[in-house]
């Protein structure tokens, strides 16, 4: 297939595969680093901390939070939305991304799918202590019962977040661990002891590269980021049912679904850069990671961010223009009430800030994009806090008006879930190829940088365009037409 | 590349344009010189003609700029042709200027948020019986929004009884749903000092409205919208001319890309304000946020299947033949996912006010059903179980007769889908489709394929010096 | 004991490969599997195999779902358990698309990933045949199977063809002990 050769190389230094496959599972290989194990314990600890926190939550119960008979849902449906939310960016990149043909992706999608994994771990904890008796948690599941006929609500769109995040969940792990399958066996190919071996030969099932596998590999993959394309919108979507179906002010929207899922990606895409910026480093993959990856997720975050930036001012213009008080004053109240502050800093994390990105001198700085990303996830927090919190806290009865603060419990248990993330996140990074090497692969010949860019060795086949009978060699067609 | 490319406009083809604008036009006078076809009917159908062309032609615009700031090369080939349909935009956006010129002129029953006299509390009498013959007269008020403020849920016997039944035979009657608002008292119309009474029709939702529609206000933005739309339009074909002569380097391609992204951020606020000035404000009092998405989504589909359509025919006579299946098949999966996320719009919007339940939301998915039963069911089926079940399938995307029809069903079936949106606030319950409208809509589609069969045969179908040219020859899936 | 035997050459590069597969199977010889690192797009085609029907696999379970879906929630909500929701109607379509949906997507790709590891035959504990250690690493074998009472000249053949392809290396191996 021919490249034109104004396109940016994504594999770079003249790699042959045999290297690609040494730089890519060269990590996996080497002994645990210092630095590896102080974070996995650092991490471990910090997550350590949140589960004791989940404890107490459990053993005194939901009074130990924040809560009041006015804001019932806070902090923890704040990080719940949240980790959701980042959870989405792994699913993005590999099934979206798969069917726009967008290269880029090959150098992050392992990453992001397993830090999707991890994430909506990390976001369906908060529900299930948010019951309270979590030793009950399963009723929440339709199975018969001796309870007479009871089944759950079917018309709730809390029951049909059930469904769509562990649906989510488990489409996610097929999705990323089909596509880690043929990358273990090379790391069993290469591995030095027979136990080794052994366990990886476990872990990818006995693959062994046949044509045929291939074959169906790809069409599974390809089915799979069809069905994951509608499901990650769907998600997202029913996420923002829950506040959607309400009447509350502020959140019975309709543009909440599309809108969602555009913070969504945007914030999952924002993690994905805070991660991938420090493992390519880490890891030294600068070459698989390039500044052309790092220039298009960018991109994808302009774009989403300004999809929410025109969300936030179509719901601010319609609650004025729907001229319904409760609407205008759910809005008078997040920008100038008591929490102004969410307000505006999801404004400037969200929507100003990455506006920056335009330049493209920034959007192609790491150390930039590094802190643009932080800046991100703490604004996409912002927003979550400000739609739940600041909707609730004063809605049509004044006499019902309360402000909202969190306990030390609830901080931690947040905490708790980044360091919990953070060391599944190291371990994952420790046993399994953080690029999806066969993917990346290949690539090589048509965004290696022998092949394509301005140092390219090697002359592109041409044989793509054998059809046309009538080509001039020199390339120089069609100028007889005269354009007017 | 040869002569193939350089398409020739046929004295044929133009003919049978001018026949598809006359044969329209005649249909329109007929209907509006019998007086079977009411004032009301013409201009909600000339809206919304205008308003689905020209967002045809504005979404090939998106078309464009979405592929060059996503790097794209494969749709290089198609490119001309979406080049073409673009500059529809401007002569599109007249038809819509003058519609929207009417608010200011004293044509208020299409947009009636733009009468001033509803949005006065104080008038004088002769005012009122001025409103009150105009639309006794058989006219099919879009809004009944003023009869709900006196209604509250009990019928008066009040000296709007012509209005009132007109209502009640041709449109929705809304007294069913009690509104949570309340205006001023209507009976009492004891005249002030200066001669003024209180306004029996006085709207407060449209008095607080006011700063943004407002006639000026309105004109200014159309003429802002079209205005940025079309010139980026020409810049871009103008740009993508130039290149077809230049030496080759990648001077208009960068050219290009600055121009798309600046239209990426102009379409990214005008293309939901556009739909909420042109559409949702004919039902002034409803509102919904993803109102302007929505209508973006199933214009953009539309102009897909448009393009598919004209690639086919030009491929039939010889033309273009560097356009394969491949790059058909790219549009195939286009239109299919993108009517897919069309009906998750669709339903997001529907489901969100079904569930919530709240009567001035409701209002508008209620007049549609009872109303518009089959048009907006059909709605469902055409835009979203048709594209879904055929479409699906490899061999379809790939086959040039599937996508014919395809693109013809969908063409039509958004077409149904503004239709919906638009006449139930224009003429209500009297609707109508037949010579008239499919009248109307031939003079548009006569005068949309000149434009684009014109700008086709200015030059070369295949932009012969794009850098992507090559990816885009190369493709297959 | 079978005597089943398998000639097998390497290739570096897939493009070489591709030739090669097109070229020995322009001369008759038939080629057992071709194993590579990584999928090689097209090379399907080349070696003629079959499209797999994977994706209608996937159809079938996605339909099953949808079908499990709605006709759980119409028995629940309509006979089993009918319940007042929000004064809305029992049979209340728009709210069970969701669940509906989910459950589609849930069959389709569970129900597809089963098949694919039968069918490849992939699951924890298999034993597989390993060639070459590095053929998912960097190496294209195209393999031929033999057995004991294959002529020397068809081996002969068989070699001569891969070399000539550009196999930078031709091995054999015993099936049995692999």
């Amino acid at each position: 297939m021919f490249v034109s050769p104004i396109r940016e190389p994504l594999i770079q230094g003249h790699k042959t595969y045999a290297q690609m496959s040494d730089d890519i599972i060269g990590p996996v290989e080497a002994k645990p680093t210092k630095m590896w194990l102080a974070a996995v314990t650092f991490c471990g600890l910090v997550a350590l901390t949140g589960f004791t926190m989940i404890g107490l939550t459990i053993t005194y119960g939901i009074g130990m939070w924040g809560l009041n008979k006015t804001v019932g849902w806070a902090w923890d449906i704040t990080n719940f939305v949240w980790w959701i939310g980042i959870g989405h960016a792994g699913t993005l990149i590999s099934a979206i991304l798969l069917l726009f043909r967008q290269k880029w992706r090959t150098g992050v999608n392992r990453s992001a799918e397993a830090m999707t994994i991890f994430a909506v771990m990390c976001a369906g904890l908060f529900p299930i202590i948010h019951m309270g008796r979590v030793w009950l948690a399963f009723f929440i599941f339709p199975y018969p019962n001796t309870r007479g006929p009871v089944w759950s609500n079917f018309n709730s769109p809390l029951l049909w977040d059930v469904f769509a995040i562990s649906t989510y969940f488990t489409v996610s792990v097929l999705f990323w661990y089909t596509g880690l399958i043929p990358d273990l066996a090379t790391v069993r190919d290469r591995a030095k002891t027979a136990f080794r071996k052994k366990i990886y030969n476990i872990f990818c099932f006995g693959w062994t590269g046949s044509a045929k596998h291939w074959q169906r590999f790809e069409s599974l993959s390809l089915v799979l980021a069809g069905l994951s394309t509608p499901l990650v919108l769907s998600v997202h979507t029913i996420v923002s049912f829950d506040f959607a179906t309400s009447i509350v002010p502020g959140w019975h929207t309709t543009i909440f679904p599309p809108y969602f899922v555009a913070g969504a990606i945007f914030s999952g895409f924002a993690m994905v850069l805070s991660l991938m910026l420090v493992v390519r480093k880490v890891f030294k993959l600068e070459q698989y990671i390039t500044l052309a990856h790092i220039e298009s997720m960018n991109k994808v975050i302009i774009l989403t961010g300004s999809i929410v930036g025109v969300a936030y001012i179509t719901e601010l213009f319609v609650s004025w223009y729907s001229q319904n008080q409760y609407e205008q004053y759910a809005f008078i109240n997040r920008s100038t009430g008591p929490y102004w502050w969410s307000y505006w800093g999801m404004m400037t994390c969200n929507v100003v800030s990455p506006q920056l990105f335009w330049i493209k001198k920034l959007r192609r700085s790491v150390v930039f994009t590094f802190f643009m990303s932080i800046f991100i996830n703490v604004g996409m927090w912002f927003e979550r806090f400000v739609i739940i919190v600041t909707s609730v806290h004063r809605d049509y009865i004044t006499s019902a008006w309360t402000m909202y603060y969190p306990t030390y419990v609830e901080i931690f248990i947040y905490i708790g879930t980044i360091g919990f993330f953070m060391t599944l996140f190291l371990l994952f990074a420790k046993v399994a190829p953080v690029i999806a090497l066969a993917e990346v692969k290949a690539i090589l010949k048509t965004a290696g940088d022998q092949y394509t860019g301005e140092h390219a060795t090697h002359v592109q086949h041409e044989h793509a365009v054998e059809h046309m009978h009538d080509e001039k060699k020199d390339g120089n067609f069609g100028t007889e037409l005269k354009p007017i | 590349m040869s002569d193939n490319n350089k398409f020739e406009f046929t004295g044929k083809q133009k003919k049978t344009f001018l026949i598809m604008m006359v044969v329209g036009i005649i249909a329109v006078l007929i209907g509006l010189l019998a007086g079977s076809v009411s004032k009301q009917r013409f201009w909600a159908n000339l809206l919304l003609e205008s308003v689905f062309f020209t967002g045809i032609a504005a979404c090939a615009i998106f078309m464009i700029a979405a592929h060059q700031i996503g790097l794209a090369g494969w749709n290089i080939v198609v490119r001309r042709v979406t080049e073409s349909i673009t500059k529809f935009t401007l002569i599109g956006g007249l038809f819509i200027m003058v519609i929207v010129v009417g608010t200011a002129v004293g044509y208020h029953d299409l947009y009636h948020w733009s009468n001033n006299f509803l949005t006065e509390q104080q008038v004088t009498q002769a005012e009122i019986t001025e409103y009150e013959e105009h639309h006794a007269g058989g006219h099919h008020v879009g809004g009944h929004e003023t009869e709900e403020q006196h209604d509250n849920g009990e019928h008066k016997t009040n000296e709007h009884d012509g209005t009132k039944e007109d209502h009640e035979q041709n449109s929705f009657n809304t007294s069913e749903v009690n509104y949570i608002f309340t205006s001023t008292d209507d009976s009492t119309h004891a005249a002030s000092a200066d001669g003024l009474v209180e306004n029996p029709y006085y709207d407060k939702i449209l008095d607080g409205k006011e700063p943004y529609l407002n006639p000026p206000f309105f004109i200014l933005r159309a003429i802002i919208f079209l205005g940025l739309w079309s010139f980026i339009a020409y810049k871009l074909r103008r740009i993508s001319l130039a290149e077809d002569l230049g030496n080759g380097t990648d001077a208009w391609y960068m050219k290009t890309k600055f121009w798309s992204a600046i239209f990426l951020v102009i379409w990214a606020v005008t293309s939901s304000m556009m739909a909420w000035d042109w559409v949702m404000s004919l039902d002034p009092h409803w509102y919904s946020t993803l109102f302007g998405w929505y209508n973006f989504i199933s214009l953009w589909i539309t102009s897909m299947c448009v393009t598919v359509l004209l690639l086919i025919y030009l491929k039939s006579k010889g033309y273009i033949k560097e356009v394969n299946q491949n790059h058909l098949h790219d549009l195939g999966k286009y239109i299919f996912g993108f009517s897919i996320f069309w009906t998750y719009l669709w339903f997001s919007q529907f489901m969100l006010i079904w569930y919530a339940n709240i009567p001035e939301e409701t209002i508008y998915f209620l007049q549609r059903k009872r109303e518009y039963n089959p048009l907006f069911f059909g709605n469902l089926i055409i835009n979203f179980l048709m594209p879904f079940l055929v479409l699906m399938r490899r061999d379809a995307k790939r086959s040039l007769t599937v996508l014919t029809i395809m693109a013809v069903v969908l063409i039509i079936g958004h077409w149904n889908d503004f239709f919906v949106m638009i006449m139930p606030a224009t003429v209500g319950a009297d609707w109508h489709i037949s010579y008239f409208e499919v009248g109307m809509f031939l003079f548009f589609a006569g005068m949309f394929l000149y434009t684009v069969f014109y700008q086709l045969s200015k030059a070369s179908l295949i932009a012969v010096k794009h850098p992507f040219l090559k990816e885009s020859l190369g493709h297959h899936q | 004991m079978t005597g089943k035997k398998i000639v097998f050459g390497l290739f570096e590069d897939e493009e070489i490969l591709m030739k090669a597969v097109k070229n020995v199977r322009n001369e008759g010889l038939k080629i057992t599997d071709v194993l590579t690192p990584f999928p090689v797009h097209g090379l399907d085609e080349i070696m003629g195999l079959r499209q797999t029907k994977l994706h209608s696999a996937g159809f079938v379970f996605g339909m099953t779902g949808t079908l499990t879906a709605l006709t759980f929630i119409l028995w629940v909500s309509t006979a089993n358990y009918p319940i007042n929701y929000a004064g809305k109607p029992y049979l209340s379509l728009p709210s069970w698309i969701p669940i509906t949906f989910e459950l589609t997507v849930l069959f389709a790709a569970i129900g597809m990933t089963l098949t694919y590891l039968y069918l490849n035959r992939l699951a924890p504990g298999m034993k597989p045949k390993i060639l070459d250690e590095r053929i998912t690493s960097h190496m294209f074998a195209m393999t031929f199977e033999i057995n004991a009472e294959t002529s020397e000249n068809k081996k002969e053949e068989i070699r001569n063809v891969l070399k000539a392809n550009g196999a930078v290396e031709i091995h054999e191996k015993d099936w049995d002990t692999l």
